[in-house]
């Protein structure tokens, strides 16, 4: 049997497609459980026909999505901490373009933290969930945007590259 | 086909097609994870009569919007496939074989993804609830999971052998571990 040997690339390797699947995974249980608790569930609470028992539903479904939320915070604020720690060279390559993306990416980000923390705290949902939840769905979209933005600036860095870096290689 | 087009044509659809490929993606796998886990704990206390007619009519919304994101993720993955497709067949060149390269990986993801749609139409693509709803919902959770984590493993195996490429001696994609 072959000893163990700790290879840093392997582990590089390894460490990199597992926190961009730990980041990718928690931000779709996230935007579409927010799609669902504002679109999808009033639609089909409206089955009930007496509307406390709507209410009290409505009540369940927002606990058991705030266990699911918070777990998914945890995870992103974990994962692209790594991820922009790891990606730090290529961003520096190739800013401005890459800080134009990644900082509303991240900005847009703690702020969805803050709301979604905000509508969900508590045993009731504050007067404005519905346009708080509204604003997050549209919110979320943009930072998936913003995120892709970034990817593709920094997979493209010969495009994007400061002229400066040039010689720096990729 | 694709460096005919002008630069600022590709800088704004790829990343815009990409956009389209994340959200029918997040709605799928957030939805059904919604209906697998949040549904049935908020609805235990209602009798079986209503808890159906809730799951019934939540299920009939998400059908369009799932039906909706599976066509998005086909459309969207068969131009992304497109535009790396010339790529591929570079690495391949370069790594002497299609198996070594990122192929293998975007096949297992497209196989598996295949997989999940079909799923995913057969449980809510029908006029009755399916006799087991919620076992069908968690395999398509775990085969949307181990799809997303092909395609991040394809992504990486690009990066990588395409580092490797413009620079032999590199035994990382240039900008990792910095």
């Amino acid at each position: 049997m072959r000893p163990f040997r700790y290879d840093a690339a392997r582990m590089n390797a390894f460490l990199g497609v597992l926190f961009r699947w730990l980041h990718i995974v928690p931000a779709a249980i996230v935007i579409g459980g927010v799609f669902m608790m504002r679109v999808v569930v009033p639609i089909g609470l409206t089955a009930l026909d007496r509307p406390e028992q709507r209410h009290a539903v409505f009540l369940r479904c927002r606990r058991v999505f705030k266990m699911t939320t918070h777990p998914c915070i945890l995870f992103l604020l974990v994962s692209g901490a790594y991820n922009t720690w790891t990606n730090w060279g290529a961003y520096r390559q190739t800013v401005p373009w890459s800080h134009a993306f990644w900082g509303p990416h991240l900005i847009m980000g703690v702020i969805v933290i803050g709301i979604a923390l905000y509508v969900l705290a508590g045993k009731e949902p504050p007067r404005s969930h519905k346009s708080l939840m509204t604003a997050n769905l549209v919110l979320l979209m943009l930072i998936v945007l913003a995120g892709g933005l970034t990817k593709w600036v920094r997979d493209h860095p010969a495009a994007y590259q400061r002229p400066d870096r040039l010689s720096a290689g990729r | 086909m694709l460096a005919e087009l002008p630069h600022w044509l590709i800088n704004t659809l790829s990343p815009v097609n990409r956009w389209v490929h994340m959200v029918g993606s997040t709605l799928l796998v957030g939805g059904v994870l919604f209906f697998e886990f949040v549904v049935p704990l908020a609805t235990t206390d209602l009798r079986n009569e209503q808890r159906m007619a809730v799951f019934g009519r939540a299920r009939w919304v998400f059908r369009s919007v799932a039906v909706l994101s599976v066509v998005l993720l086909i459309v969207s993955g068969a131009i992304s496939g497109w535009q790396v497709w010339s790529m591929y067949n570079g690495l391949d060149a370069f790594t002497g074989g299609w198996r070594y390269g990122p192929k293998p990986w975007l096949a297992g993801h497209v196989a598996v993804g295949v997989i999940g749609f079909i799923i995913v139409l057969r449980v809510t693509n029908t006029v009755r609830v399916a006799p087991r709803p919620v076992g069908w919902l968690r395999a398509l959770l775990v085969v949307l999971l181990v799809s997303m984590f092909l395609a991040s493993v394809a992504r990486h195996v690009r990066l990588r052998v395409d580092a490797l490429r413009v620079s032999p001696q590199s035994p990382v994609i240039p900008w990792e571990g910095e």
